[in-house]
């Protein structure tokens, strides 16, 4: 109902500044002499407060003072408040008066509702409630748990492993890129990470014997973010006995389907995860 | 108008969510028990002993770390040199190494092993001792594990010499507990935890906990006290501009807008360079200063004072993320001022910015606001093709985002690149049926709540740890086999079987499968036929928990208690089992939240798409009365003897010429004694 109403006074307000105005008898055209003299009135108790405002694009160095609240408040004043409304300078301020017509302001058409901002809750309803859980207690016990588990197996172990991460395409963004040891992450990278050297990631000392080395990689085109792959490549290496295993993992991208397939509608992917090993006595 | 007033309250305090950005929704409220999960489905065994074998522990847990030392001493394991004050120097520059690395697990780890090292105590009050506590600390809070961060801070503070100049890891404690209580959304317990910090305490401390006590206040529904503790923070503080911002919205909110202004104008100072400011400030201060120039311009537009709102609106540079926010409301507000014109520049400005930098947030809204500034200055025809043009473009959109909302996979793909700003082109949708343009439309408009970028992290750092925890359990398990076995070589990983991993994997394939479902649904395949299937899926899925609980029963079976090497290790096996089995609680409720939240941003993008395409049916309508107007008073304007100028238009010659044809026109030089051609002269 109110949307209806708004539009019927877009409508008009519009039409009046067509051509028509011209053309229209005479009766109409004292009447707009007389908004004409009004005009100027309003205009007179605008003018010296506008005179310090800019116009258009605002110059740097322009700015206009805080006070501007009297401002408004004098506008309204000439048009309809009477004068003992005056508006005190502190203290809660109320509503400025809107002038309506060609002198006023002309609502846009696109004020959202109150029911499509974040957080609304409709009257009579309630907000959901929180959720019961406890997060922070729970991840404190297991980062707590996870650094006893690994100063033991520091204390215990003599074999380790180190990681090293390489990767390698001129045109490869990787997307998300996780190492794994054993099934458990011990590796993430940051965000369109870049390795062009090796780059130790992981070290730390485990029994010896076989482990699985998990890399699981996201990778994307700069060309075209939507042609992308993943893949999940698991190695299983053998640690030796009071040796540590130094793995280098390579990640290298030859992929060319964002290049050629939207115009060729013929391409490639060509990922490929490499790693080597070797393993040198332990340093004590 | 009323109601355009309480609405741009609304824009002004979204830039309070900015600042608020994250969720009370996890709050330590009501948490169950570990030991008490929701109802079994299936009973477990009556054998079950209790859990938590080992005795209430401290937030920092680090007295079971001294338990395992004092085992290994017993044994006779781990190193049995003396630690010196070079061993902690040079572990600090190791884990000041692997921070900057990003290798934040093995930082807690190498510090954690001799914070809690019975052998540090003496090094435990020098500089380097507090500095490995506030570098442990520091690395707990940036892997999200935010209580025993807290705790190692905590001793910082309270140390009896703690505030002794120069007080460096006091300070260094105070700020980082300020961090986390604004990263976690928990002030109160921030606040808590320096209540007793000394008022001699420097001003830059001072400021921070007056900062973090405001929050805390506002959060508790207290503005008069969170106004005064923010009218505490000096100038000198890097929290001064987010503190007198949030003073100026809370002035706001009660109307008394000269004094908000006056707070705003202080943080938004024209005076100052782009580059340099005369206060202090982290990283976020110069966000800050455009957000309190666009609230400068709000309060401006909300008393109608329309040059000085597109003097504060100009004001945003063109660098900032909030410049496509900053023209559209400049271009509504000359649009109000009915300065069509200058709404018309400010348009323009818009696009071309949209142009370079690809879809924005206001696109949709300024296409509507042009079409309208066209109506008004009776370019009816321009109107209507852009009318038309925002009917065939935003409908698809609108449907879309109906569409994705009927998939959780889908909506979380959007939403995340939405937030992160990756290409919502390439997210996982239903099927083929919505475009990677109108992904990319979707997610360019979308207005997530900042509640939902908390719960995303948070669910990061959930699976982070509990991927985590399974290695953890796996190392254990070599510990003990390797203890067992006094030293012997076996295999570390038993390819054949891993529960763990198996629990994982059929996880995995139960979701793939239900996406594949919500993917036929998507494509209307019939109900008859996918329902069976999804019933079956359920049952799977129970089948599933049914298996983890039975597994988690059994393992529970086998506690035991000693102090020990290997009930130390029986202990932490079970504990962390049961670390395991409250993980799925967390997991769904981070996900049933998650999935709120993003629905809900769903929801409110359909509303506001489906007020903007009625607004544009509206507006196609002006434009044929418009036009229609027009024409009659064309047929009036020639009754009255006045040809318009389209008629005169179609005298002219010029029109009627073929491409091969040239007119020129006489331009008034006439020389009749010329000879052109072969004439005869007369």
């Amino acid at each position: 109902m109110t949307t209806n109403t708004q539009d019927t006074r877009d409508t008009t307000s519009t039409l009046s500044e067509s051509p028509a105005r011209r053309v229209r008898g005479r009766q109409e055209r004292r009447l707009a002499a007389l908004a004409l003299l009004g005009g100027i009135a309003v205009l007179g108790a605008w003018l010296p407060s506008a005179a310090a405002q800019t116009r258009g694009k605002p110059k740097k160095g322009a700015k206009p003072a805080p006070t501007a609240v009297v401002t408004a408040s004098a506008v309204a004043s000439a048009s309809a408040a009477p004068a003992s409304s005056a508006v005190p300078l502190t203290g809660p301020v109320p509503a400025p008066h809107a002038e309506a017509g060609d002198g006023g302001v002309r609502p846009s058409p696109l004020n959202p509702n109150a029911d499509e901002m974040p957080g609304y809750i409709a009257p009579g309803g309630s907000a959901a409630p929180p959720v019961a859980v406890d997060y922070d207690k729970l991840l404190g016990d297991i980062a707590a748990l996870r650094a006893r588990v690994a100063d033991v197996g520091d204390a215990l172990f003599v074999s380790r492993i180190v990681l090293s991460l390489e990767t390698d395409g001129d045109h490869a963004k990787i997307g998300h890129l996780t190492i794994e040891l054993d099934d458990g992450v011990v590796y993430t990278a940051p965000a369109n990470f870049r390795g062009s050297d090796p780059t130790t990631v992981y070290e730390h000392a485990v029994a010896p014997g076989h482990h699985a080395i998990t890399v699981e990689v996201d990778r994307k085109d700069d060309r075209d973010d939507t042609f992308r792959d993943t893949q999940r490549t698991r190695f299983i290496v053998d640690v030796p006995k009071d040796r540590r295993l130094g793995v280098t993992l390579r990640i290298d991208d030859d992929s060319n389907m964002a290049a050629n397939f939207p115009s060729d509608h013929r391409g490639s992917y060509d990922l490929r995860v490499r790693m080597k090993a070797a393993a040198s006595p332990v340093k004590r | 108008m009323r109601g355009l007033a309480s609405q741009r309250y609304w824009l002004v305090g979204l830039g309070a969510l900015i600042l608020c950005a994250s969720p009370r929704a996890l709050a330590q409220k009501s948490a169950p028990p570990a030991s008490a999960p929701a109802a079994p489905i299936v009973a477990a065994p009556a054998a079950a002993p209790p859990t938590a074998p080992l005795p209430a522990a401290s937030p920092t847990h680090g007295e079971l770390l001294r338990a395992y030392h004092e085992a290994l001493a017993r044994r006779r394991l781990g190193s049995q040199e003396q630690l010196t004050g070079d061993d902690v120097h040079d572990r600090l520059a190791e884990v000041e190494d692997l921070q900057r690395a990003g290798r934040t697990d093995e930082a807690i780890a190498r510090m954690a092993e001799i914070v809690e090292h019975p052998k540090f105590d003496p090094y435990t009050d020098t500089e380097d001792g507090l500095a490995a506590v506030w570098l442990l600390g520091d690395a707990l809070a940036s892997a999200g594990a935010y209580e025993p961060a807290r705790a190692y801070l905590r001793r910082l503070v309270s140390q009896p010499a703690a505030w002794q100049a120069p007080a460096t890891f006091a300070r260094r404690a105070v700020r980082r507990l300020v961090e986390i209580g604004v990263e976690a959304d928990d002030a109160k317990s921030a606040v808590q935890d320096l209540a007793n910090i000394p008022a001699s305490a420097p001003e830059e401390t001072r400021g921070d906990i007056a900062y973090v006590t405001g929050r805390a206040r506002e959060d508790a529904g207290d503005p008069d006290g969170a106004m005064s503790a923010y009218a505490s923070v000096a100038r000198s503080s890097r929290f001064w501009a987010q503190a007198t911002y949030l003073r100026g919205l809370i002035l706001v909110e009660r109307r008394r807008f000269k004094e908000g202004e006056e707070l705003f104008c202080k943080i938004a100072d024209p005076g100052r360079k782009d580059r340099t400011s005369a206060t202090f400030g982290d990283e976020h201060y110069f966000a800050i200063r455009d957000l309190a120039r666009l609230a400068l311009g709000r309060v401006a537009h909300e008393q109608y004072r329309f040059d000085d709102s597109r003097y504060y609106y100009y004001l945003v540079p063109r660098d900032s993320d909030r410049l496509a926010e900053a023209l559209y409301e400049a271009a509504t507000s000359r649009y109000e001022k009915k300065d069509y014109a200058g709404a018309r520049d400010l348009l323009d400005e818009l696009s071309a910015l949209a142009a370079t930098a690809g879809h924005h947030r206001y696109e949709d809204e300024a296409w509507i606001l042009g079409a309208y500034v066209d109506l008004a200055q009776c370019k009816f025809e321009d109107a209507d093709k852009k009318l038309l043009a925002f009917l065939a473009r935003y409908a698809p959109v609108r449907d879309g985002a109906r569409r994705i909302a009927e998939s959780d996979a889908a909506m979380r793909g959007v939403l995340v690149a939405a937030r992160t700003g990756s290409d919502a082109g390439g997210a996982e949708v239903v099927g083929t049926v919505v475009s990677a343009e109108t992904m990319r439309a979707i997610a360019a408009l979308v207005r997530v709540d900042p509640a939902y970028g908390s719960i995303v992290r948070r669910r990061a750092v959930l699976e982070r740890e509990v991927s985590g925890l399974r290695a953890a359990l796996g190392e254990i398990v070599d510990i003990q086999q390797g203890l067992a076995t006094n030293g012997g070589v076996r295999p570390a990983v038993e390819l054949a079987r891993n529960d763990a991993a198996e629990a994982e994997s059929a996880r995995h394939a139960i979701d793939t499968t239900r996406h594949a479902l919500d993917e036929l649904d998507a494509a209307h395949a019939s109900q008859e036929r996918t329902a069976p299937l999804r019933a079956q899926l359920a049952l799977l899925d129970t089948r599933l928990a049914q298996a983890k609980q039975v597994a988690s029963a059994t393992l529970h079976a086998t506690e035991q208690t000693g102090v020990d090497l290997p009930d130390l290790l029986r202990a932490d096996a079970a504990h962390g089992n049961d670390l395991a089995s409250r993980v799925d609680a967390v997991r769904a409720s981070l996900a049933t939240e998650e999935t709120r939240l993003a629905r809900d941003a769903l929801h409110r993008l359909d509303l506001r798409l489906s007020r903007l395409l009625r607004r544009a049916r509206l507006g196609r309508v002006e434009s044929v009365l418009g036009r229609k107007r027009t024409l009659e008073v064309e047929i009036e304007a020639i009754n009255d003897g006045v040809i318009p100028k389209s008629a005169l238009d179609s005298l002219d010659a010029a029109r009627y010429l073929r491409d091969n044809e040239e007119y020129w026109p006489f331009e008034g030089d006439d020389w009749p004694d010329e000879f052109v051609g072969s004439e005869v002269p007369k």
